[in-house]
């Protein structure tokens, strides 16, 4: 049964092409990963699960309904929740007041601040952020940046969770840790995730399946061994072979 | 140790004191004092969509007017605890009608749109009035100071009660958050369309009652004051002078205002505007955490 059903799905900006006609679902309590270099449409396809944009064609589809052209919002709503890979903390707000935000809003929103509180302080806590709840969130380390991206979007009591590159940029301990955190929150909350990450090492060893994306098309899905051995992935990533 | 909070009990004290005025002092003082009360519903009011959201409104008179003008139209039609409330319902209706489609619009051009708003409404009311035949009208059996300051004071404390309640509620939390990052905010759950509007009604209800209120203070109407763009200006440099995320703010901006446009009108008229450009530009360059950021900053270095 699948939680995600991306169907023919098709983005352009102007006469660009980002996504071109693709297509694959994602089964519950699955991590799907997905592949692909700069510009391949990775986080366009975020943005439109998301409701942040819309598709030019094709339907996505969440737990049987149709969720293309809903507003952000009702898409959070409706259980899924992304994180952003340039982060997006209320800067203004501490550590703990983003978090406690975010449980008020979403897929099952906290009936009231002191529920909304302690359900921020427990993801905290189970994130390694809580030394960091009182800190102004404009002014925490990047990786602790990322790290409450992941945050905010679990208090909104999510069944699917994107995440987009919240591994780059952060030391191999920092990935190691991360990769363990994602695990962990997977097992605990029941979570369907999507991963769009270029530390390939991490990808392969966190997925079960794993899509390809190549100048906006899928070109290879599969287990992460049989991508890894794909000739047109190799091709796309290190060029032909001579 | 915990200390309690003095604020609870100040606005308490406040709030008595507020009420035996009318006993207490003149004609002359307790018009500063409705003033006052008006400034303060004024200023908290606006800090429900301005100071929570983040979005600048400098056309909040337009609220003001139109209130002003129902309870215009309807005098000596309506009874006045009719009038009043119908003000608020009208200004609200006004705000929920023009509210989708303004708060689309963001930063700077959400400020230039709602000036230009309240210029345009002012301009529809003075062309209704020329229509008529009258330049201004005069109020007869408008009732005594000693009735509106109480009518006034009843809304400055309205108007703390509900933005206090708006910041600890749901939707305050929303509206901060799209004060923050609104697309962030949209992409975990707020909805933001909606919380904008509800934050945009909320904030226009009160002005609507306090124009109504004020209008029968000045016993006559004319389209002009009661659409100044002055008050506008006026109710962002309150809020800006006062400073802060919480009630406090406006209602030590609005103290010191209003001691100050007293202090000044009796001696230098032509020196009010002048004065209030000058504290603008001070507060927000030396002084962005407005009186209350002083006080606190003070607190601080005597704890240390």
């Amino acid at each position: 049964m699948s939680l995600l059903e991306i169907d023919s799905v098709s983005k352009s900006f102007g006469g660009v092409a980002a996504l071109r006609d693709v297509t694959f679902t994602v089964g519950a309590n699955a991590i799907l990963g997905i592949m692909g270099a700069n510009g391949a449409g990775k986080t366009t396809l975020f943005s439109l699960i998301a409701g942040n944009e819309r598709p030019s064609r094709g339907a996505i589809r969440f737990g049987g309904r149709r969720i293309d052209g809903l507003s952000p919002d009702r898409v959070s709503r409706s259980g899924i929740a992304r994180t952003y890979q340039i982060v997006r903390p209320l800067k203004g707000l501490s550590v703990a007041e983003n978090v406690t935000t975010a449980a008020l809003f979403g897929a099952k929103p906290a009936v009231n601040r002191r529920e909304a509180a302690e359900r921020g302080a427990a993801i905290l806590d189970q994130l390694n952020l809580a030394d960091l709840a009182d800190q102004p969130a404009g002014g925490i380390t990047l990786s602790a940046q990322k790290t409450l991206e992941i945050a905010k979007a679990l208090a909104t009591g999510p069944r699917l969770l994107l995440l987009d590159e919240v591994m780059a940029g952060l030391t191999p301990t920092e990935v190691a840790g991360m990769l363990e955190i994602i695990r962990a929150i997977k097992a605990e909350y029941g979570l369907t995730i999507l991963v769009i990450e270029h530390v390939m090492r991490a990808l392969m060893e966190l997925s079960d399946w794993i899509v390809v994306l190549h100048h906006g098309e899928t070109i290879a899905e599969g287990n992460p061994a049989a991508v890894a051995e794909n000739p047109d992935v190799q091709n796309a990533y290190l060029g032909h072979a001579q | 140790m915990t200390r309690l909070s003095p604020w609870p009990s100040l606005a308490l004290l406040a709030c008595a004191v507020g009420i035996g005025l009318p006993w207490l002092i003149g004609d002359y003082y307790l018009t500063v004092a409705l003033n006052l009360a008006m400034w303060i519903a004024l200023t908290q009011s606006w800090t429900i969509l301005s100071g929570m959201a983040g979005y600048i409104s400098l056309g909040h008179v337009v609220f003001f007017g139109i209130g002003a003008y129902c309870v215009v139209v309807t005098w000596q039609a309506l009874p006045l605890f009719a009038a009043i409330p119908l003000a608020g319902l009208v200004a609200a209706v006004f705000a929920a009608v023009t509210g989708a489609p303004v708060l689309r619009v963001r930063g700077p051009y959400f400020v230039i749109l709602t000036f230009g708003i309240a210029e345009l409404v002012k301009y529809i009311v003075i062309n209704i009035e020329a229509s008529s035949g009258q330049a201004s009208r005069l109020l007869f059996g408008t009732p005594s100071v000693k009735d509106l300051y109480l009518v006034m004071l009843a809304l400055a404390v309205a108007a703390t009660a509900l933005a206090w309640a708006v910041r600890r509620s749901r939707l305050g939390s929303g509206l901060i958050a799209i004060r923050e990052d609104e697309e962030a905010a949209q992409t975990f759950g707020v909805p933001v369309t909606r919380f904008k509007v509800y934050a945009f009604v909320l904030a226009a209800v009160i002005p609507g009652m306090a124009g109504g209120t004020f209008v029968l203070r000045s016993t006559y109407f004319e389209t002009m004051q009661v659409f100044d763009p002055v008050i506008s200006f006026s109710i962002v440099t309150m809020a800006i002078i006062g400073g802060s995320d919480d009630a406090r703010g406006p209602v030590l901006g609005a103290g010191f205002l209003v001691v100050l446009s007293e202090l000044l009108w009796s001696t230098l008229p032509q020196l009010y505007l002048i004065v209030l450009g000058t504290l603008l530009v001070v507060f927000v360059l030396f002084l962005p955490g407005g009186l209350v950021g002083l006080l606190t900053r003070h607190k601080r270095m005597v704890a240390r």
